[in-house]
């Protein structure tokens, strides 16, 4: 369960995993921006997961906070080892094009693969927990079962 | 925007930290794929690394009061 926000409007420090569903109640429901951004994101999840080689999902930034209107989404995703650019279609390729995603789903998207290792990707998940206020928050990482 | 030496510091740990991933990275993506996935994170180097300098470029006579 995704815990309450603190004093600043940020969920606490750490990683905290959420199913598709609790994600959009508690982070798409409250506002029409945060409908609108969230079918975006539904739109984004939908087509990163077309590529058939994406592993993992988080959220981090202004999206998961307690602000009414966030300016936009901030998704990294991690795909799979042989997962290969080259091969992936064309409305697919969109996801891991920076300038395409940002006007398509309004999302800066970052991702990698699981081959940049479990540290190096620990080392990223700690580095995005301090915000542009430079105070520290939590991440969501949306996962497909409790 | 940093305010005091603290926040530097934290600024600071993160361009490194930036930079650490980034060459991470360079090893396990080909080149096409460092090219699109290094994109937001050598954009967000580039915003922290002018936060930095902003903040050294003034004295500390003329830092914001927190």
């Amino acid at each position: 369960m995704l815990p309450a926000f603190n004093q600043d409007g940020n969920l606490p420090e750490g990683v905290y995993s959420a199913t598709e569903s609790e994600m959009l109640s508690r982070f798409a429901a409250t506002s029409p921006r945060r409908k609108w951004l969230g079918e975006r994101l539904g739109d984004l999840l939908k087509t990163a997961r077309s590529a058939g080689k994406l592993e993992r999902v988080f959220l981090w930034g202004s999206f998961v906070t307690s602000k009414e209107s966030p300016n936009d989404l901030d998704a990294p995703s991690v795909m799979a080892a042989d997962f290969d650019l080259e091969q992936v279609s064309n409305d697919c390729r969109v996801v891991f094009s920076y300038a395409q995603a940002r006007i398509r789903f309004t999302a800066d998207v970052f991702w990698t693969k699981a081959s940049i290792g479990q540290e190096t990707l620990d080392l990223w998940l700690d580095t995005y927990q301090l915000g542009k206020d430079l105070k520290r928050r939590g991440i969501v990482e949306v996962v497909s079962h409790d | 925007m940093i305010e005091n030496d603290k926040q530097l510091k934290a600024a600071q740990e993160t361009v490194r930290n930036l930079q650490y991933i980034l060459l991470a990275a360079r090893k396990v993506h080909s080149a096409t794929e460092y090219r699109a996935m290094s994109e937001p994170i050598l954009l967000e180097l580039q915003q922290r690394e002018q936060e930095i300098l902003t903040y050294l470029s003034r004295a500390e006579a003329e830092a914001v009061p927190v």
